[in-house]
């Protein structure tokens, strides 16, 4: 039974598909991931490999050709969808607080 | 090189993740690193005592893990240290620096899935073979013979179940702490890196010893006494015996009479055997088959008298109760009463005496094949006590 990705997406994933708009190998999707949060996601290098095997059986990222010997991904076409659909979401989320009065 | 090295047996269960990444940072810090596993061994090598941290990680599909796994711990400080089949052991490059493999429990606790469904499969299995041994068991034990008693195949029988309800006792165990801990995982609650061991080790070793001794010592300790226990046949003397016996019964003098048979099977018809058993420590058999030249050249009676003095009554009653049922078949045995006796029960055929007799701890157990009456028996019997 395959779980297929839907929305909402846990946000370690969120953040690993905005980072692979460029390709990457796994240990630069660490830092990057870290870096653009501002430090605040910490991806532990089990759970950012769980979450790229789940990717990559959900075609969101592929397979770049490999740098020497360390694996390179990108995120797919399927993969934009999801993210666009995802910040869709999280937008219109932000938007519903705005209209309620949140602020920062 | 000389490095110094020892060897451990792995006394935690595979399931005791936590137990054993502790117990491997415990070895860290007092100067012994990991090097090698197998199933059942750990080898570590002597170092500057470091406090560094394990982690242990399930791969999900074969035995190994992927190489691209590997390499992204690596670079995150880890380091590959060894496997116990598909549980694979990394270890900190340098103490605190490596970043916490698992950030999110939840997937955390998928890579445990195949764990899991491992130590819940073995143990639906043993429990399964373990229900199945345990009835036959104790169905053997609700109906034993006497001859359970009097030989301890009645012990070996308890000694299996004991070995069935620990192992099912066992893998019930791990069902359940697996479930515990893929439930704590679930409810985003990380692992306890630390958790302490000790105690769980302690009861470990203390039940592998009985263990042991149940599956090793105790049958080695059956074999042995049943070689000291061989039978040897002793010669009949005339004078008093602690059992009624045939030249009693027959009221002749040893002197007088004559055998159809020679060498062994002489032997084994006229003979004195001591036995023991945890049951009934003393047990005392009289064999006698002989030919009486002043009642004619027919007549050959025979007797099998034993004595049993069983540890307590509730015992000899039992076992009493157990011969009676399987001397008498179809027919039953009569109830008599003879002075000093507990119960006394006899059944007669028409030159065939059965007598089953109890004072306390001690029975009598006759048969008896001849020419004289039980009366003659009784009164032997009576002299006895």
């Amino acid at each position: 039974m395959k779980k297929t990705q839907e929305s909402p997406m846990s946000e370690a994933m969120y953040y690993i598909l905005l980072t692979l708009t460029e390709a990457l190998h796994g240990y630069a999707i660490m830092e990057k991931v870290k870096d653009i949060s501002d430090g605040r996601i910490t991806l532990g290098p089990g759970t950012l490999y769980g979450i790229l095997k789940r990717l990559q059986d959900d075609n969101a990222i592929e397979l770049e050709d490999a740098d020497g010997r360390r694996k390179i991904y990108k995120i797919t076409a399927i993969g934009e969808r999801m993210l666009k659909r995802e910040y869709a979401r999280l937008h219109a989320m932000v938007d519903d607080g705005a209209a309620r009065g949140l602020t920062k | 090189m000389s490095e110094k090295r020892k060897v451990k047996l792995i006394l935690l269960d595979e399931w005791e993740l936590e137990e054993t990444e502790s117990w491997l940072n415990d070895f860290a810090k007092d100067g012994w690193l990991l090097e090698r596993m197998t199933t059942w061994t750990a080898t570590f090598v002597e170092a500057e005592p470091v406090n560094l941290r394990y982690r242990l990680e399930i791969a999900s599909r074969r035995t190994q893990l992927d190489e691209e796994q590997i390499e992204l711990y690596e670079d995150a400080g880890w380091e590959y240290i060894t496997n116990r089949r598909y549980i694979h052991v990394f270890r900190e490059q340098e103490a605190n620096t490596a970043m916490e493999i698992h950030t999110d429990a939840k997937m955390h606790a998928e890579t445990l899935e195949r764990l899991k469904k491992s130590v819940i499969n073995r143990g639906i299995v043993m429990l399964f073979l373990a229900i199945i041994c345990i009835l036959q068991q104790f169905m053997f034990l609700n109906n034993p013979s006497s001859f359970e008693y009097l030989n301890d195949t009645i012990l070996s029988t308890i000694f299996s179940l004991i070995i069935f309800l620990y192992l099912t006792f066992y893998m019930l165990r791990g069902m359940i702490h697996m479930t515990k801990l893929m439930k704590k995982l679930k409810n985003n609650q990380g692992l306890n890196h630390e958790k302490p061991y000790r105690t769980k080790l302690s009861v470990r070793k203390v039940s592998f010893v009985l263990l042991f001794i149940f599956i090793v010592v105790f049958p080695v300790y059956l074999l042995i006494t049943s070689i000291f226990n061989e039978a040897e046949y002793e010669a009949i003397p005339d004078d008093t015996l602690p059992v009624v016996s045939l030249h009693e019964i027959e009221n002749i003098s040893l002197s007088q009479v004559t055998y159809s048979m020679d060498g062994l099977a002489r032997q084994r018809e006229n003979s004195i055997v001591q036995e023991a058993s945890i049951f009934v420590p003393e047990q005392y058999q009289l064999s006698q088959r002989f030919m009486i030249p002043s009642k004619g050249e027919a007549y050959e009676p025979y007797l099998r008298s034993n004595r049993y003095e069983a540890r307590t009554e509730g015992v000899a009653i039992k076992i009493t109760d157990l011969l009676k049922e399987e001397r008498a078949g179809e027919d039953e045995f009569t109830n008599v009463s003879v002075a000093g006796f507990d119960e006394v029960a006899l059944l007669e055929y028409e030159s065939f005496i059965f007598l089953i007799a109890r004072a306390e701890n001690m029975i009598y157990d006759l048969r008896y094949f001849g020419e004289e009456t039980s009366e003659q028996i009784l009164a032997l019997l009576e002299e006895l006590l």
